[in-house]
């Protein structure tokens, strides 16, 4: 199973993950080579769906790390479970165990806390898990430079414990919202991957895969509306994930089709900041709706409906 | 690229990765070789394959990507070529001179379906706008063109991500913290028997820098007036406890209108509250309102001062002196600006400059890369040394 890019294009796209070949291509070369991939392009094109999708297709786990500014070992990797140790040890004092049993009893495994760090590395079964580790670019440069040390050899030593040695690397997937730039030596272990908004035919067969319920003409107008939102100055574009909030809003409202009204009702499943709001509003909904181009008239090739 | 032995497509990889690197890509030879293993698992024929491939090897940023296309059309096209003519290798000097080679030489015509771009002189542009660092960075900002004025802004950009990430949440252990630190407390238990006789506590390490700007908008200032605003409507972001000011006669607080999301934005709203733009000068008069108004309200000695200006002040100096006198005393540091400073000949002369001198800890070009660059890293050296 997936043996070539064709065969990780079509299983993504199985999945509902529509992709192009270029991230087909690089997928399947971070199976081969075993190298983790860093991913980055705008908020909401999909960059932490590719990780899911791909756990999914590689039928293992999804282990994911979602970074924050002071992630450190204690949050990312293990720790002892303290208040567990603390009354196990009052629990022998009272029955008077011998003082080492009890102190190796509390530095057992039993009392370690598996962060996803450990969790992936430690993974015993056949398949290796998919280790999603999100928006690296919030966390603080320490810990980048404590994930150089757990990607480049896949081991840890606890103390107390011993060496821990992944049996077989995770599937690693960095992505990043490019809010600072990561460090030269974090990149140079990953393969490097841009995902960048979507073309009009592509967003569309996205569309219709997450939602397939939906009528062409509303995906059409949608589709259409956001490409031409995505070639001006917003504060924050809409991303894929708007696009998808959107349309199953408009469903469930029933509209089968974009108006004025329509559009400045549901507006905040597309703009999410005050500045934004406020500038479609200068524009004007009508404006933006009467500048959309027919569908027909557009050169992209036409797929026909899956 | 069909038939295409290992051995031969090798070197001209090892080229190509040469190329790469000298037009500013971080090549490395581990990457080269990942590059080169790659190539066993895509089929060689297909061109775009063969693109992914080696993109996903060789480039590390999105400025990176419009580089990295425009070179693997034109050397990849050419190398082909010189296939054709049954030379096993380029010739050196020719691949050298990169600039020329290739774009005479039209791809091949069955090629041409993948080839989505000219390169060519789009490919020119982008190697003299490639690397800020050299060109730009003693560059006034005033002479900056509409294009170039993209790099500046992602220049600003760099300068203040590295400001943000000094802002560290890092927990140290406190006496009076609101977390518990187990891993301590139990550490210190030992010395008791195991018995938990202190709670060790923790807090975070570092409070975030507060920075107060003061900024002149007179007349004397309006070449780089617009780019020090678009600085510091960045700064307002990373440093969410900054404030801002700006004067020419009269202080106007303009900290709020930073707050917004939209530069285009947040700069009309500036221009309707500001009614003395490019007015004339009255620093001491100035900083006597922050002195009275703001100043009593920061905490004494947490707040990095900045001031803007090129010190030609219509106003006394005697109350000029007075007020950076009370100024020095509430702030932590005094960081001058001067969009003036940045020209070689530029001697601090005029009085008003003269009499603030004295006061100041920091004296830093503002109208250049390289001053905004050394205010980055000025804040971030005082950030790491500010502790609870």
């Amino acid at each position: 199973m997936l043996d070539s890019i064709a065969e990780v294009q079509s299983a993504m796209e199985g999945a509902k993950y529509i992709t192009d070949r270029p991230t087909a291509t690089v997928l399947y070369l971070s199976l081969k080579l075993e190298k983790p991939i860093l991913v980055e392009g705008e908020a909401g094109v999909g960059k932490t769906e590719m990780a899911k999708v791909l756990a999914e297709i590689l039928e293992t786990r999804l282990i994911r790390l979602q970074c924050y500014e002071g992630l450190d070992v204690n949050t990312s990797l293990y720790e002892w479970n303290y208040p567990r140790q603390i009354l196990w040890m009052k629990q022998a004092e009272v029955c008077e165990s011998p003082r080492e049993a009890v102190a190796k009893g509390i530095f057992s495994p039993e009392f370690l806390i598996r962060r996803p760090l450990l969790e992936a590395i430690e993974n015993d079964s056949a398949k290796p898990p998919v280790l999603l580790i999100d928006e690296i670019d919030r966390s603080d440069e320490e810990f980048e430079a404590f994930l150089l040390e757990i990607l480049s050899d896949f081991q840890v030593t606890i103390p107390e414990v011993g060496t821990i040695k992944a049996r077989h690397r995770p599937h690693v997937i960095l992505t990043s919202n490019r809010t600072r730039e990561l460090h030269d030596a974090l990149k140079r272990r990953c393969l490097y991957h841009w995902i960048d908004y979507p073309s009009l035919e592509k967003e569309r067969r996205i569309v219709l895969a997450k939602v397939p319920k939906v009528g062409e003409a509303l995906v059409r107008q949608v589709c259409l509306f956001m490409q031409q939102v995505r070639e001006k100055d917003f504060y924050k574009r809409p991303g894929i994930s708007e696009t998808l909030d959107w349309v199953i809003a408009l469903m469930a409202l029933g509209r089968e089709e974009l108006n004025a009204a329509t559009v400045k009702e549901t507006l905040g499943c597309v703009f999410k900041y005050y500045e934004d709001l406020k500038q479609v509003d200068e524009m004007g909904v009508d404006n933006l709706l009467n500048q959309l181009p027919a569908w027909d008239d557009l050169p992209c090739p036409q797929v026909p409906r899956a | 690229m069909l038939g295409y032995r290992q051995g031969e497509i090798l070197s001209h990889l090892l080229l190509f990765a040469r190329q790469l690197k000298e037009k500013g890509l971080k090549i490395t030879p581990d990457g080269v070789v990942d590059a080169a293993r790659s190539l066993a698992f895509i089929d060689l024929s297909f061109r775009q394959d063969f693109n992914s491939a080696l993109k996903a090897n060789f480039v590390s940023s999105p400025v990176d990507l419009a580089v990295f296309d425009a070179l693997f059309e034109q050397f990849w096209s050419h190398i082909q070529k010189e296939e054709s003519q049954e030379s096993p290798l380029p010739n050196a000097e020719e691949q050298e001179d990169g600039e020329t080679c290739g774009e005479e030489i039209p791809p091949r015509s069955q090629e041409v379906e993948y080839a989505s771009e000219e390169n060519g002189p789009d490919e020119q542009e982008l190697r003299s706008g490639y690397s800020p660092e050299e060109v730009l960075v003693g560059k006034d900002f005033s002479q900056f063109s509409s294009e170039e004025r993209g790099i500046l802004e992602r220049e600003f950009a760099r300068i203040l991500s590295q400001l943000a990430t000094k802002v560290s949440r890092r927990r140290k252990p406190a006496a009076r913290g609101r977390e518990m630190d187990f891993r301590r407390s139990l550490k210190r238990a030992v010395r008791h028997g195991g018995e938990m006789v202190e709670l060790v506590r923790r807090k975070r390490k570092i409070k975030p820098l507060k920075v107060m700007v003061i900024c002149d908008v007179s007349g004397s200032m309006d070449a780089s007036t617009r780019f020090i605003l678009r600085f510091l409507f960045g700064m307002q972001k990373v440093l969410d406890q900054s404030e801002c000011f700006v004067f020419s006669t009269r202080l106007t607080r303009i900290t709020d209108i930073l707050k917004h999301n939209r530069w285009a934005q947040a700069l009309t709203d500036i221009s309707r509250r500001v009614q003395d733009w490019s007015g004339g000068t009255k620093i001491g008069h100035g900083l006597q309102v922050f002195n009275e108004r703001y100043a009593r309200r920061m905490t004494a000695r947490s707040s990095v001062v900045i001031l803007i200006s090129d010190g030609w002040d219509r106003g006394e100096a005697e109350l000029l002196e007075a007020e950076m006198k009370r100024l020095k005393r509430r702030a932590r540091r005094l960081i001058w600006l001067n969009p003036l400073l940045g020209t070689p000949e530029y001697q601090p002369l005029c009085l008003g400059m003269r009499t603030a001198l004295p006061y100041i800890d920091y004296f830093l070009p503002a109208n250049t890369l390289r001053g905004l660059r050394t205010l980055g890293d000025v804040l971030a050296d005082l950030d790491k040394r500010v502790s609870v």
